[in-house]
C-alpha cells in the first residue's frame, strides 16, 4: 500500500462527525466489553442498526472503533474482580487480578491498556503492509494443517494447569467434550442431547465462561464470608510502567502480538484460544516463569496484547477474502455488505481508498482507546471502593442477562448458572479452570478439522504426514512434550546419580 | 354531550369487538413485533433479514426487532417461531433449509403444518463454482475428472442445500464427488481457494464475494450478472436449484394479521431501499404474497423430501 493512497484513506478521518462517532464508539465498546456477559459481538450486533444511517466511513470507523475497545474493555473487570468481561480477556485474570489483589490497579490498568493497544497496532501495521498475502497463505492452511496447529496449541494446557498437570488434562478433556453436545456439524447428528431438543443448539462460550469464571468466582467469594471484604489499598487512577519494565519484556510482547495476529488471520480459531495460547507461550519462556500467576506484568502482557492483535489479523481474511476470520468480523463483513461494499480482493483493487481508510481508521480506533482507558480507569479503579456485596450482585445480574442476550436461550442462564456451581466445586476439588475454557474452543475445530482431515486422505491418518506445515507443527508438539519429560528423567538419573556416589565415597 | 355518549358508546362497542377478536388488522400492530433470526450476526439470513426487517419497519410503520436465536442449523430459532404465541408479534425469517429440508431430517419440534408462511422476499440459484486457477473449465471438465473418481464437493452437513446440489448433479451425470462437509459460504470458499476441495455448490454470490469461477448455475435462465455461464437446463439436465428467504408467522395467526404483513411485505419489497440493499449484498429479489408463497412452500417441502430419498439422503 503506497503512502499516498494511505493519505487519502486518511482523508476521510477529516470528517469530524467521523471523528466524534468513532471517540463515542470507543468509550462504548470499553463499557460493553467491561460489562460480564455482553462481548464484543453483542456489542456489534447492538450498533448494527446504527450503522445504517451512517456514510459508509462513519459506520466502517464505528463498528472497528467498537470492536477494538469492546476486546480491550473485557480485561477492565478481569483485572478489578477477578472476572472476565469476554471469553477474550480469561487469561488476563491470571495476572492483573493478583497485581491489582496487591494493591496495584493502576499499574494492572496502564500494562493492560498499553498492551492492548500495542498489540492491536502490530497487527494493523501486519494487515496494512500484507493482507492480501497473508490471505493467500491463511487459505493454505488447510484442515490437516489446522489439526496440527491446534493439536500443538493443546500443549498451553500443561502450562495453564498450575499444579497438578493430571487434574489440568481433566479439566481440558471436560472442556473437548462440552463441545461435543449439539447438532454435529458435519453429520446433522444430534450428539448427547439425550432427546432435549434445546441442547442440540450445544453449549456456547459464553455462558460456560460466565459461570466458571465470574459466576464461581461470585459463590467463592460469598462462601469465603465477611474476611475478604477487607479491601487492600488500592491505588486508583493508572499508571503505564516506566520504560526499562517494558524493554525487559518486549520479546513477551512481539511474541504474544505475532501470535495474536497469526491465529486471527486463520479463520475459526479466535480470540480466547489466542490469548490463552499466548499466556501459556510467555509462561513456558519467560526467565520470570516462577512469577506467573502472581501478578507478573508479562502474564497480563501475553493476553491482552494478543487478544487485541487478533483483531487486525482476524480483518486479513475478512477484507481480502470475504471470509470472517472469528464471530465479531462476521457481523462487520454483514454491515460492509448493506453499506453495499462487498469484501474480498477485488475491495483492494476497486477500492483503494477505503481500504485504506479502514487502515486509518484501525490506526485512530487503537490510540483512541488508550487515551479512552486512562480516562476510564479513574472510574474503574473505584469500582473496588465499592462495597464486595455490591459488585458481586451486578456481576450476578449482567451475567444472566448476558448469557441470555447471546442467543435469546433460557438454556443458556441454566448452563450459566451450572457452570457457576461446577466452577466453584471444581475451585475446591483444585481443578484449574482455564484448560476447561481452552478444550472447550478448541475442540470443535480438533474435531472438525481431524474430521475433514481424514475425508480428504480416505481415513488414512499417515496421510497427515504429506502436509510439509502439518510435519513441522507436529514435530514442534513432539518436543514440547517430549523435552520436560526427558529433562526430568535425566535430573531423577542425576540424583541417582549423586546418591550412589555419596553410597561409594562412604563404604 | 350526544356526540360524547355515541364516541363512549363506540369505544365501548370497539372494546367489545375487541374482546372477541383480540387483534383487529386495523389496530395491528400496537406493539413492536418480534422477528426471529435463526442465525447468528452477519451472516447470510442475518445481513437479508435485517434489510428486510428495516424496510418492513417504514412498510408496517411499526418497531420490528431482530432477534438472533442461533443453533442447530437453523432449528432452534424457528422452534421458536413455532412454539410463539400466534398473535403477530412473534415472525421468523428463514431460508429455505430449516423450514422445508431439515423437518426431513431430524426429528424437531415443528413440521409442515407449524407455520403461516407470510412472504417470500429473495430468491437465490446455485451455482457450480471452481478455484478461478481451477483446470475445469467446464461442469463436463469437473464431470470427466469425476469419472475417474478424484473431484471433491465442499459445503455444509448433509441434507443441507449445496450438499444437495452436488448430489443431485452427481446423480444426474451418473458419477460421484466425494463431499467434505466443511460449512458454506465463506468457509467452503476457503476451502476451495486452498485446494482442498474442487468446488462448492453454494449461492450464485460466491463469484462475485469470494471471487470463485462459476461454471454452471441451477437457474431457469442466465443471470444477469453472471452472462457467460451457462444454465444446468442449457446443458442437458434439467435441475434447479435455488435458495429463498421468506417470513414466517406461528400457526394460528390471525388471518387478518396475516393479510396486513403480507401487504405491509409486498409494500417493502417495493421500496427501492430494499432493492439496492438486496442488490448490495448479492440477492435475487422475488416476491410471493401469501397465498401464493404458501403454496410454493408446502410445494418445497414435499419435493425437498422427495428429491433427498432420491440422493439417498436418509428421511425420517
Amino acid at each position: 500500500m503506497s503512502l499516498d493512497v494511505l493519505l487519502s484513506g486518511a482523508s476521510y478521518m477529516v470528517d469530524p462527525m467521523a471523528v466524534l462517532i468513532m471517540v463515542l464508539a470507543t468509550f462504548l465498546g470499553m463499557f460493553v466489553g467491561a460489562l460480564p456477559g455482553l462481548g464484543t459481538v453483542t456489542a456489534l450486533a447492538m450498533i448494527l442498526p446504527f450503522t445504517y444511517v451512517l456514510s459508509a466511513p462513519q459506520a466502517i470507523g464505528m463498528l472497528l472503533a467498537i470492536y477494538c475497545s469492546s476486546v480491550y474493555g473485557g480485561a477492565i473487570p478481569a483485572l478489578l474482580i477477578n472476572v472476565p468481561g469476554t471469553p477474550q480477556s480469561a487469561a488476563t485474570t491470571f495476572d492483573a487480578y493478583p497485581m491489582a489483589k496487591k494493591g496495584l490497579a493502576a499499574e494492572a490498568l496502564g500494562w493492560v491498556t498499553a498492551a492492548s493497544t500495542l498489540g492491536g497496532i502490530f497487527s494493523l501495521i501486519v494487515l496494512t503492509l500484507a493482507a492480501p498475502q497473508l490471505a493467500a497463505v491463511a487459505v493454505r492452511f488447510g484442515s490437516i494443517e489446522i489439526f496440527a496447529l491446534i493439536v500443538f496449541s493443546l500443549t498451553t494446557i500443561a502450562w495453564v494447569s498450575r499444579g497438578n498437570p493430571f487434574k489440568g488434562l481433566l479439566a481440558g478433556v471436560i472442556g473437548v467434550f462440552l463441545a461435543t453436545i449439539g447438532v454435529d456439524e458435519m453429520s446433522g447428528v444430534s450428539r448427547f442431547t439425550f432427546g432435549n431438543f434445546a441442547l442440540s443448539a450445544g453449549f456456547h462460550i459464553v455462558p460456560i465462561l460466565i459461570g466458571l469464571f465470574a459466576l464461581s468466582e461470585v459463590f467463592s467469594t460469598a462462601g469465603r464470608g465477611a474476611q475478604t471484604l477487607a479491601k487492600p489499598i488500592v491505588s486508583t487512577g493508572f499508571r503505564v510502567a516506566p520504560f526499562y519494565e517494558w524493554a525487559i519484556r518486549w520479546k513477551t510482547l512481539l511474541r504474544s502480538s505475532a501470535i495474536g495476529t497469526f491465529l486471527g488471520i486463520l479463520p475459526g480459531v479466535g480470540a480466547t484460544a489466542a490469548s490463552l495460547i499466548s499466556y501459556a507461550q510467555a509462561r513456558a519462556a519467560s526467565p520470570r516463569k516462577e512469577n506467573f500467576g502472581q501478578g507478573e506484568p508479562e502474564g497480563v502482557i501475553a493476553s491482552e496484547a494478543s487478544n487485541n492483535a487478533v483483531t487486525g489479523g482476524a480483518l486479513v481474511p475478512t477484507l481480502a477474502l470475504g471470509i470472517p476470520g472469528d464471530a465479531p468480523t462476521a457481523v462487520m463483513l454483514g454491515a460492509l455488505i448493506i453499506h453495499g461494499i462487498t469484501p474480498g480482493i477485488q475491495l483492494f483493487s476497486r477500492n483503494p481508498d477505503l481500504v485504506s481508510f479502514i487502515f486509518v481508521a484501525l490506526l485512530v480506533a487503537n490510540v483512541m482507546m488508550f487515551f479512552a482507558g486512562m480516562l476510564g480507569a479513574q472510574l474503574f479503579s473505584r469500582v473496588l471502593q465499592l462495597p464486595h456485596a455490591v459488585v458481586m450482585a451486578v456481576v450476578v445480574a449482567l451475567s444472566l442477562a448476558g448469557s441470555y442476550v447471546i442467543r435469546f436461550s433460557m438454556l443458556d442462564v441454566a448452563v450459566a448458572v451450572i457452570a457457576g456451581i461446577v466452577g466453584v466445586l471444581l475451585r475446591y476439588a483444585g481443578v484449574p479452570l482455564a484448560p476447561i475454557v481452552i478444550g472447550f474452543v478448541l475442540g470443535r475445530p480438533l474435531e472438525v478439522n481431524l474430521r475433514q482431515g481424514l475425508i480428504l486422505t480416505d481415513m488414512n491418518p499417515l496421510g497427515f504426514f504429506k502436509s510439509p506445515i502439518a510435519c513441522v507443527l507436529f514435530a514442534i508438539t513432539a518436543i514440547v512434550v517430549v523435552y520436560p519429560l526427558l529433562k526430568q528423567i535425566a535430573k531423577i538419573r542425576r540424583s541417582k546419580q549423586t546418591d550412589s556416589n555419596g553410597d561409594a565415597t562412604t563404604a | 354531550m350526544k356526540l360524547n355518549a355515541k364516541l363512549v358508546a363506540a369505544c365501548a362497542a370497539l372494546g367489545v369487538l375487541s374482546g372477541i377478536a383480540p387483534v383487529l388488522a386495523s389496530d395491528y400492530p400496537t406493539k413492536p413485533i418480534e422477528v426471529i433470526i435463526p442465525y447468528g450476526a452477519g451472516g447470510n439470513t442475518d445481513t437479508s433479514g435485517r434489510i428486510f426487517i428495516k424496510s418492513m419497519r417504514k412498510a408496517l410503520d411499526a418497531e420490528l426487532v431482530p432477534l438472533n436465536a442461533a443453533g442447530a442449523g437453523g432449528t432452534v430459532g424457528m422452534a421458536k417461531v413455532a412454539a410463539a404465541k400466534a398473535d403477530g408479534y412473534t415472525l421468523g425469517f428463514s431460508p429455505i433449509a430449516p423450514v422445508t429440508v431439515q423437518p426431513h431430517l431430524r426429528p424437531l419440534p415443528y413440521g409442515k403444518d407449524s407455520f403461516e408462511p407470510v412472504c417470500l422476499v429473495a430468491d437465490n440459484p446455485t451455482a457450480v463454482t471452481v478455484a478461478p486457477d481451477s483446470p475445469y473449465k467446464s461442469l463436463d471438465d469437473l464431470i470427466a475428472a469425476a469419472r475417474e473418481g478424484k473431484v471433491v464437493a465442499v459445503g455444509p452437513a448433509p441434507g443441507s442445500i449445496p450438499h444437495i446440489v452436488q448430489s443431485a448433479i452427481a446423480n444426474a451425470y451418473g458419477v460421484k464427488f466425494k463431499y467434505l462437509p466443511a460449512g458454506g459460504g465463506g468457509k467452503a470458499a476457503k476451502a476451495v481457494l486452498g485446494g482442498e476441495a474442487d468446488f462448492a455448490a453454494d449461492t450464485s454470490a460466491m463469484e462475485k464475494v469470494h471471487g470463485l469461477r462459476s461454471l454452471a448455475v441451477l437457474a431457469d435462465a442466465r443471470l444477469a450478472d453472471l452472462p457467460n455461464v451457462p444454465t444446468l437446463k442449457e446443458l442437458g439436465k434439467d435441475l434447479t436449484l435455488t435458495i429463498w428467504f421468506g417470513a414466517f408467522a406461528p400457526k394460528g395467526t390471525p388471518a387478518a394479521v396475516l393479510d396486513r404483513l403480507s401487504q405491509a411485505c409486498e409494500k417493502a419489497v417495493a421500496d427501492p431501499e430494499f432493492q439496492t440493499g438486496m442488490k448490495n449484498a448479492n440477492y435475487l429479489l422475488r416476491y410471493m404474497g401469501r397465498q401464493e408463497f404458501t403454496a410454493f412452500y408446502q410445494k418445497q417441502f414435499d419435493d425437498n423430501q422427495a428429491l433427498l430419498k432420491l440422493i439417498g439422503v436418509k428421511t425420517r
